[in-house]
């Protein structure tokens, strides 16, 4: 865990500075690239022994890194993309600290998982990935609009995407990972309803809904033509609420997974 | 070698005179220069910022500087003291700076490498190139290297280019789908206007004459549209682009802020070319609306000249790189030929005395004569193997040409094989 957290860590410091120097980037990837061997070893054992119990926040931290760095060699070799690294890994680290210290969701009772819960666990993984990159590319969207705005040509000016490009992309994460939510809800209050828990009942799965509200607001304004600053910002806010309420209120599985992990 | 003026030694006349860029002039030097003794190679290059001459140090300079005055029509004194002529290693690192952009008149332009290709071409097709085909594919090969690696040939310096990059900095792959909209038909307009045509913006030209209008985009495409549209086309525009004469605003913030919010979030440009003026300071200040004028866009020029001017190191690395590797090639070149004219050599005498013994011993049976030649084989192979190690090792030593010598001198290597001599 202690490694993980480091290779995120100095990946995190690496993309940032990658901004000012980019030859740092390669040395920032590399400890992406450990961060995922460590997240991928933490998994199998997880998964192997199930212990702890797949039904905690770390799992889901550990799945998001996962994510995140097995899309990086994609993602990061498209032009002008190589400093998203710089927005959403610091993101990403911080989400997993979170996820880490936050206390298990349910107590480790069934840990052998069913193919639901399996398609349960996978849904909400590529949803906090698909947000966190939407985010964070809604986050170079407004660093770069604020470059141009103040006619003060600096880093971002020089290295990130255009503009249109940028909110592009933000929108099209978004909606991905807004699917792949909407998906995990569903799956998750299917595996609910057996075990005669409902999710709507806890705190967590109550700012699930609100969050899920948000970035379906989101997806209505954008069909109807909103885009650019305001759009970037709402894009922000709503992940910074998902992972509030993720990492916080223990949503995703009092709101969203618990009947997975009952099920189990 | 490289013999040549430029842009910085010498003025346009000059430059004019001692262009070879007319093909009767260049076919004329390359049949005079392949007559000279101990012509190996030749590239002239002749653009509008320079012309130069590569050849071998065979050539004396002076012979070369002779017969170019000549085919010119120019006396070598007239131009002795703006020329330059760089040899052995100066003159390779003088060509990478070329190809790679770095001794141009515009830092990092990539037309140059185009043009130096183009000579090269032309030098092979008057079978004229000769030795020096490794170092100029190599130049090339250097060059792509600068400006895939670093950003020496990136970023707009001037005006017109640096507004149409604004707009895709903004609208990316957006912009040829989005409306820009021209105002004035003066030549700064006509700069923007073809500069945006070129990125696929669809652009309409207003201006107070409309022939004048009409006539810009007669000559690349677009649409012109009346003076009397102006408001409505500035509502429905993603970029609008100024540059009139006119001594006051022609485009007013109540125009801009009553169609903001129209769009939906959607950034809108305005680029003033004119001075004074022609879009009111209050626009800058509509939430949505990015505003440049033609200081704003200088200042944007004189960064991208700072961030061009600030990779010039990153470049020579690559360049010394790239001629450093040339020289090993080029050394190892060397010693392939000495390399395998001592291998034949004894291979030779190996299978002349192998013939000899076979006919000495007629009665050995094929397995034995096999087992003497694999014996044979591995002797030799053996005593040649710290030779050969050896020798390779030679070619990156600043005595190998030395060596190399010795060593022809000391096997006989450049004589023909000795007879092998009956029993």
């Amino acid at each position: 865990m202690a490694g993980t957290g480091t290779a995120l860590a100095g990946s995190s410091v690496g993309f940032v500075w990658g901004f000012y120097e980019p030859r740092h980037e390669r040395w920032a990837a590399g400890g992406l690239a450990a961060a995922w061997v460590l997240a991928t070893v933490w998994l199998a054992m997880a998964l192997a022994l199930s212990r702890p119990s797949l039904a905690t926040p770390a799992v889901v931290g550990n799945l998001a890194v996962w994510m995140a760095a097995t899309g990086f060699p994609w993602w990061s070799r498209r032009p002008g993309w190589g400093p998203l690294a710089g927005f959403a890994v610091p993101v990403l680290t911080l989400v997993w600290v979170a996820s880490q210290l936050a206390r298990p969701w349910l107590p480790a009772a069934n840990a052998s998982p069913t193919l639901w819960g399996w398609v349960n666990l996978g849904l909400l993984g590529a949803a906090i990935t698909s947000l966190l990159l939407g985010a964070a590319a809604a986050g170079m969207y407004l660093e770069h609009e604020r470059e141009l705005l103040h006619k003060m040509p600096r880093v971002f000016y020089y290295r990130l995407p255009p503009l249109g490009d940028l909110d592009r992309w933000s929108y099209r994460l978004t909606v991905w990972g807004w699917a792949s939510l909407s998906g995990s809800i569903v799956t998750g209050g299917l595996l609910t309803v057996p075990a005669g828990v409902y999710w709507v009942q806890t705190i967590g799965g109550a700012g699930m809904v609100g969050v899920w509200l948000a970035y379906l607001a989101y997806v209505i304004l954008r069909a109807r033509g909103w885009r650019g600053h305001g759009s970037s910002w709402l894009t922000v806010a709503a992940f910074v609420a998902l992972a509030a309420d993720v990492v916080g209120a223990g949503g995703v599985s009092h709101g969203v997974a618990a009947g997975a992990w009952h099920a189990w | 070698m490289v013999l040549g003026v430029n842009h910085v030694r010498a003025d346009v006349a000059l430059r004019g005179d001692l262009s070879l860029d007319q093909p009767p002039l260049l076919t004329a030097l390359y049949t005079r220069l392949k007559r000279e003794a101990g012509f190996e190679g030749a590239v002239v290059l002749s653009t509008c910022n320079r012309t130069e001459i590569y050849t071998t140090e065979a050539l004396p300079v002076e012979r070369v500087a002779t017969l170019w005055g000549e085919t010119v029509g120019v006396l070598p004194a007239q131009f002795a003291d703006a020329a330059y002529v760089h040899g052995g290693d100066g003159a390779v690192a003088h060509l990478f700076q070329v190809a790679a952009g770095l001794d141009a008149m515009v830092l990092g332009e990539t037309e140059i490498l185009g043009q130096v290709k183009d000579a090269y071409a032309v030098a092979q097709q008057e079978h004229a190139a000769g030795v020096l085909h490794r170092v100029f594919q190599a130049a090339f090969k250097a060059a792509k290297r600068a400006h895939a690696e670093t950003a020496i040939s990136e970023r707009a310096l001037s005006l017109g280019y640096a507004a149409r990059e604004l707009a895709i900095k903004i609208f990316g792959d957006d912009l040829p789908g989005r409306r820009v909209l021209v105002v004035g038909a003066g030549a700064m307009a006509a700069k923007a206007f073809r500069h945006l045509r070129d990125a696929s913006a669809d652009v309409t030209v207003v201006n107070r004459t409309p022939a004048r209008a009409d006539a810009l985009v007669a000559s690349a495409g677009g649409r012109a549209a009346p003076w009397s549209d102006l408001a409505s086309l500035v509502a429905s525009s993603d970029v609008v682009v100024t540059a009139t004469r006119s001594p006051t605003v022609v485009i007013p913030t109540k125009w801009v802020r009553a169609a903001a919010p129209l769009r939906r979030g959607v950034p809108w440009l305005f680029l003033d070319l004119a001075v004074p003026r022609n879009v009111a300071p209050g626009v800058g200040r509509v939430p949505g609306v990015l505003r440049y004028d033609l200081d704003d866009l200088d200042a944007v020029v004189q960064k991208n000249r700072a961030r061009r001017a600030a990779e010039v190191d990153a470049v020579r690395q690559i360049l010394g790189e790239e001629a450093a590797r040339l020289a090993r090639e080029m050394d190892t070149a060397a010693v392939g030929p000495v390399i395998r004219s001592l291998r034949e050599k004894a291979e030779h005498i190996r299978s002349d005395e192998l013939e000899a013994l076979w006919r000495r011993l007629p009665d050995l049976s094929p397995a034995e004569r096999a087992a003497v030649e694999q014996t044979t084989h591995r002797m030799l192979t053996k005593l040649l193997n710290d030779p050969m190690t050896s020798i390779r090792q030679w070619a990156s030593v600043p005595d190998g040409p030395v060596y190399l010598d010795a060593l022809r001198e000391l096997f006989r290597l450049d004589a023909p094989s000795s007879q092998p001599q009956p029993d």
